[in-house]
């Protein structure tokens, strides 16, 4: 157990002893190796449950809006992302401020299972150990040693908030990761491709969509009560799972997030499938970079890019071509 | 009629053979998903795999988006086209399933030909498919089939298995549709006594290798008393409802009907995979919805299968494959979750 | 090998006459007849049953069965307009062609309704299905099944009364004691006021060798129940009808699930004390 599981465990279980918080939303070992899973914890001896590690990889703020307490405060442990989705919660005022508990943390970045699980194809992971700056895989038989650095989640490598913009306590260090200048080369990698090649992208990766809305459900930034494909009254597009209702539903579940992603990547992370959205979110973040100046949630205080009026915005769109 | 036994690199050419007969559909490898498909290249086939498919071969039987039936409007009149009763050229031979899975096909018939209704389409189906299963050698740690009534070798809705001998397989039948199939390869030889020896052993390694082991008794009856019990809440916390555990489950069932416009004029009234883990699956036309906890989804899932399928069909609803354990984005254990139920103390307990 | 019925192909029927229930218009009536005399014979049902209607293209929704048994010849449904299809079938226009299911579900217990004496509680929209008993009972080859006949219908105001016409004749009938109120007073309006719960205590039906049919908006029904208690009527002598979501009506889609029940196959109809074994999912 490393010293940061420790310092979340003993604050943990110091914050519900005297009850600062009446709850903590944190991660706990799954079941399977390499998977932690979210965990609610409502009593100070069930502190021991937290973890920390480097498979920590959803986004617990999506559990915020159901388990606000009506009195007192809930805790949550915030990586970068997490507490950048929290911010741009807060921003859409989804729940009070003063609520909220953030216990920070300075996030090395999670690790992407489900490529080891793919590069092992049939041989089951039956034991991952963390070791600095490796990670050890065993099996039925065998052993093999990933490095860490290569196999984080895209998203991670690119990270440039590790810790939240918010917190109410730091947990660990605030040592910086180490800066990153991130220049979206992915993106616009992608953006030079044709609009025919980027379709032809798209359908390969969503032609296993099942349409089970792990994506949506998983998106802490996807709050609406009625989600817009399960509207009857206008019926937008078909139930099934065919080709042309699943663009239809990820390409507008990404229009309805422009200005909002924070580029978790849980979406991926939680696909059964493995489809691949990364080059959605990315692009959506960088238009907001480009186009406003502006990140999702990080500065609680500024108000969305897209629902707000600046008379310095570009609008090139309005402008007659000549 | 014997078993066969032929040397592995047989296999495409006993397919082929299949094939002068029979439809064969099998499992193929689609970048790193295992799906089943229709087979024209034999060579396509993968079996080497270990546990269960990702992607259950329910959707052979009951698709995912399956159609009705087609109409055409005209003027003030409407006409029909029935699919149901559409009867295959060929049969198909579902090739490479997994015990766990030949089981799965059979409770669902179970279930559509139960009581009054019964349904023709996946009926039709059913009755025109030949199950050949693909005995597992090893297992996954999330397998749990012996913990559930079935094995690593079952036989249950297999007509013939396939068992990997190393160098050779095994090709052996258990019901006639099984024999007639066996009839066709006659060139084969039969498997000799040694081979039937090492399928006893390989079998018993195989359930020796299962991790799991639930003693699940009358965990019907245990459920019975546990409706308004606190443990559902705790199972259904991280759960989002995402669907995935049904759709990826060999023995959900559940669909909705909705009409599909093709055109002003033309379309099809097709039924789509659903599942009860939704949260609007059971909202009323007034927007009352009984299940809108999440506690209470997460208690339909473990009730349906350990408790409804038993009181009314009297097997249980679970073939133990450990999809749903894999592939649950937050890492839900249905094992954890039947183990913690059979602590909790009842009044039969 | 035999063919099996398909279940789910609709049979088409022809819209014969629409009427409209109420003044805002979202209630209407319709008359359907087979296009086919022979799915019309095959078409057996009981009141308390319901069908499932098929606007072909936009979607298809179950509906009780307003028409009894005993009027042949057609069908009748009435639909409120509550979203896109039941909306797409407002505008529909005579002679347009509706697929229909059915009849599917238990129906009313007719034989535990023999030889006794029955007393109806209606709510709202909810009577249609109240209307097929009601027509089944006075008919002549049936009326003397059955002893003395109470029934109870109530709405919001005059207007969202159902089956005006046919209200007007029971009443003058001597053989069924009917008792309309509204929700609050309005002119014109000589009859009871009040909520339904209200009007049920005031009456005060005898339990005596009765049997009670309650159909009606949750909150009618909430409310009813206790005084139907109070009256002395024992569980198994009350009976209710189940709105829950139903989508194929044939106990396959899991929509309607109840506990181990299937609302479309083992009702919609439960008595109380069914019902109280049941899990609380409707």
């Amino acid at each position: 157990m490393n010293k940061l599981e420790n310092d979340l465990k003993e604050l943990g279980k110091k914050i519900l002893l005297d009850k600062t918080v009446g709850k903590i939303i944190g991660y706990s070992y799954g079941t399977l190796a390499g998977k932690c899973v979210p965990v609610f914890i409502d009593k100070p001896e069930e502190a021991g449950k937290l973890t920390w590690n480097s498979f920590c990889d959803t986004n617990l703020a999506r559990y915020i809006k159901k388990e606000i307490p009506k009195e007192g405060k809930i805790a949550i442990i915030a990586k970068g992302c997490t507490g950048r989705a929290i911010t741009q919660l807060l921003i859409e005022k989804q729940f009070p401020r003063e609520k909220l508990y953030i216990l920070g943390i300075n996030c090395a970045g999670t690790i992407d299972r489900r490529r080891i699980a793919n590069e092992l194809g049939s041989t089951e992971i039956l034991e991952i150990i963390e070791k600095e700056d490796k990670i050890l895989v065993k099996g039925t038989g065998f052993e093999k040693e990933f490095p860490r650095a290569e196999y984080l989640n895209y998203l991670c490598k690119v990270c440039k908030y590790p810790i939240p913009p918010i917190y109410d306590v730091l947990v660990g260090t605030k040592e910086p990761k180490g800066h990153i200048h991130d220049k979206y080369e992915d993106t616009l990698e992608f953006e030079k491709k044709t609009p025919d090649e980027k379709w032809a992208y798209f359908n390969e990766t969503l032609k296993n969509c099942t349409r089970c809305y792990a994506c949506r459900e998983a998106c802490p930034l996807c709050y609406c009560l009625e989600c817009f494909c399960d509207q009857t009254q206008p019926s937008w597009f078909c139930k099934s799972a065919e080709h042309s209702e699943i663009a239809v539903f990820h390409l507008v579940r990404a229009m309805h997030l422009a200005g909002r992603c924070v580029a978790c990547g849980d979406c991926n992370v939680v696909c059964p499938m493995g489809i691949d959205l990364i080059p959605i979110t990315r692009k959506l973040e960088k238009i907001v970079k480009d186009r406003f100046d502006a990140e999702v949630g990080i500065d609680p205080s500024k108000p969305p890019s897209l629902s707000t009026f600046c008379i310095e915005d570009q609008e090139e769109f309005f402008e007659e071509e000549e | 009629m014997n078993p066969k036994s032929f040397e592995k690199r047989e296999l495409q050419n006993v397919l082929q053979i299949l094939a002068e007969n029979y439809d064969i559909v099998g499992p193929v490898k689609e970048g790193n998903v295992l799906k089943y498909k229709k087979l024209d290249k034999f060579e396509d086939i993968y079996l080497d795999f270990v546990g269960p498919s990702a992607i259950p071969p329910k959707s052979i039987l009951f698709p995912q988006r399956e159609v009705l039936f087609t109409y055409e409007l005209e003027n003030k009149d409407v006409k029909l086209h029935d699919l149901s009763q559409q009867k295959p050229a060929k049969i198909q031979v579902i090739f490479g399933i997994r015990p766990c899975d030949a089981k799965s096909f059979a409770l669902l018939k179970l279930f559509f030909e139960w009581g009054k209704y019964k349904d023709a389409y996946y009926l039709e189906k059913f009755n025109n498919s030949i199950f050949v299963s693909l005995a597992c050698n090893n297992t996954k740690s999330t397998c749990f089939c012996t913990s559930v009534g079935g094995d690593p070798f079952g036989k249950e809705n297999s007509d013939l298995q396939l068992v990997d001998l190393g160098k050779k397989y095994v090709l052996r039948s258990f019901t006639q549709k099984g024999e007639a199939v066996l009839s066709t390869l006659k060139k084969y030889a039969d498997a000799p006594k040694e081979d039937l020896q090492k399928i006893e052993q390989i079998n018993n390694d195989a359930r020796k290798s299962i991790k799991t082991h639930l003693e699940l008794g009358k965990i019907h009856e245990q459920l019975a008393n546990m409706w308004d019990d606190k443990i559902w809440a705790k199972f259904s916390a991280a759960c989002l409802g995402c669907g995935s555990c049904s759709f990826l489950c060999p023995t959900c069932h559940c669909f909705d009907v909705i009409d599909d416009r093709t055109d002003e004029r033309h379309g099809a009234r097709i039924r789509v995979w659903d599942t009860c883990q939704f949260p609007i699956f059971t909202k009323q036309g007034s927007g009352f919805n009984p299940r809108d906890a999440k506690l209470a989804r997460a208690r339909q899932r473990i009730f349906h299968k350990f408790n409804y399928y038993p009181t009314n069909y009297g097997v249980l609803g679970c073939v133990g494959c450990g999809r749903c354990i894999c592939l649950c984005p937050m890492n839900s254990d249905i094992r954890d979750e039947l183990a913690k139920v059979k602590e909790v103390k009842t009044a039969t307990t | 090998m035999a063919v099996l019925e398909n279940v789910y192909f609709p049979k088409l029927m022809k819209i014969e006459e629409i009427t409209t229930e109420n003044p805002v218009n979202d209630l209407k009536t319709f008359k359907l007849v087979f296009k086919n005399q022979e799915d019309s014979k095959n078409f057996i049902y009981i009141p308390g049953q319901f069908a499932e209607l098929s606007q072909i293209g936009m979607g298809e929704f179950p509906i009780g069965i307003a028409s009894s048994p005993t009027e042949k010849g057609y069908l009748l449904f009435t639909i409120k307009k509550v979203g896109s299809v039941t909306g797409s079938v407002h505008y529909s226009t005579l002679g347009d062609v509706i697929g229909v299911r059915g009849p599917f579900g238990n129906g009313w217990p007719l034989e535990k309704m023999k030889g006794k004496n029955i007393v109806i509680v209606g709510g709202g929209f909810a009577f249609t299905t109240l209307r097929s008993m009601i027509y089944y009972m006075l008919a002549p080859e049936n009326r003397a099944n059955f002893k003395k006949i109470t029934v109870l219908y109530g709405a919001r105001s005059a207007g969202e009364l159902l089956y005006k016409k046919d209200l007007e004749n029971w009443e003058k009938r001597n053989d069924i004691n009917l008792i309309l109120t509204i929700d609050k007073a309005e002119p014109g309006w000589t009859k009871k006021v009040g909520y339904i719960p209200a009007v049920l205590k005031e009456i005060s039906p005898n339990s005596d060798n009765a049997v009670a049919i309650v159909c009606g908006p949750p909150v009618m029904i909430k409310f009813s129940m206790p005084v139907l208690t109070e009256c002395k009527f024992p569980d198994d002598a009350i009976f209710l009808s189940l709105e829950n979501r139903m989508k194929c009506g044939i106990g396959k889609c899991g929509h309607c699930s109840v506990g181990r029940m299937y609302v479309c196959l083992d009702g919609p109809v439960f008595s109380q004390a069914e019902l109280k074994k049941l899990p609380k999912e409707y």
